[in-house]
């Protein structure tokens, strides 16, 4: 499995089944694996909302007539949502629960987490539901959306 | 919701051509629509058959894997988008090997219908109409494909969609 960034494994989203056993249950902490850069960000929660927010909102609008994600991946909103690191994921599964621009979204959990919850699903319908089941089952929320305090 | 007005300020020709609204935005892509597939978007990394079509490296030039799918759909490479009778034509957007759009021809009233990005579906009547659009990175359409169709095919969808004239 590829572990470079801007290079997902294959059908990211949608691996097939075997390709995604060795992956789909590994934990997922949102930012303890993150890149030192992403670890000071993930240490002030309200500036990364902040910043996912501003790439997000301009994510949304200028993708509406794109047909292939994969023609975003240079635009820098995109770049500026991978930049945040695994900081981000909370934020993106709460933008698949609104609705809207769900490829994107997908997309880019595809490519920050490198895991495969969606696997063998069909529709960007049942890979939401497949990232969001992700989301309550094995997501620790450290920040975010979602994050509870003691 | 995504407007008709949203989708206008990212497609700055299309205002000014002849166009219609056939649906409500939808998480199908252009390529889906060509066969009318409401369910998939049809991308590499989210809905291929890569055990038929290999999956393209990413960053690299995929146009030839999606003329191998609408081949593997039964569509053949043409000359052009000029209109004959009982052939069915599909336009690709691209611009240096990199695919963009696909569009799809409506013979009986001889327009062009495409799924906009996540956007909706809309007929238009030339190809033009969606070029200069800042995302398409200055894509044209580079290939025509064609296959037969039935003569009782049914195009209404297309015409006029589901929303009421």
């Amino acid at each position: 499995m590829s572990s470079a960034v801007l290079a997902p494994p294959l059908g990211a989203l949608w691996l097939d089944e075997e390709e995604a056993e060795d992956s789909y249950f590994e934990p997922f902490v949102a930012s303890s694996e993150a890149d030192s850069a992403s670890d000071e960000a993930a240490s002030e929660p309200l500036l990364v909302q902040q910043e996912f927010d501003f790439w997000a909102e301009e994510l949304a609008a200028e993708s509406i007539v794109v047909s292939s994600t994969r023609r975003l991946r240079s635009h820098p909103a995109f770049v500026g949502i991978l930049a945040l690191g695994k900081p981000a994921v909370p934020y993106l599964l709460e933008r698949l629960r609104t609705g809207e621009g769900r490829p994107v979204w997908l997309s880019l959990l595809g490519l920050l987490t490198e895991l495969p919850p969606a696997a063998g699903a069909e529709t960007i319908e049942d890979a939401t539901k497949a990232w969001l089941r992700w989301e309550k089952t094995e997501l620790v929320p450290a920040s975010g959306p979602g994050a509870t305090t003691p | 919701m995504t407007s008709i007005g949203d989708v206008l300020a990212f497609l700055p020709r299309l205002g000014e051509a002849p166009h219609k609204v056939t649906s409500q935005p939808a998480d199908y892509n252009c390529v889906g629509w060509v066969n009318r597939d409401f369910k998939h978007w049809w991308e590499p990394e989210i809905h291929w058959p890569a055990a038929t079509i290999p999956v393209p490296p990413l960053d690299e030039p995929d146009l030839d894997s999606y003329v191998a799918l609408f081949e593997s759909w039964g569509f053949v490479l043409c000359d052009d988008g000029s209109f004959e009778e009982g052939l069915l034509k599909i336009a690709i957007y691209s611009r240096d090997g990199f695919f963009h759009h696909v569009a799809k021809q409506v013979p009986p009233i001889r327009w062009w219908s495409s799924k906009i990005g996540r956007a909706h579906d809309l007929r238009h009547e030339t190809l033009d109409a969606l070029y200069d659009a800042p995302l398409f990175e200055g894509a044209v359409v580079t290939n025509f494909m064609q296959r037969e169709y039935e003569p009782d095919d049914d195009f209404a969808l297309e015409i006029d969609g589901l929303i009421p004239a």
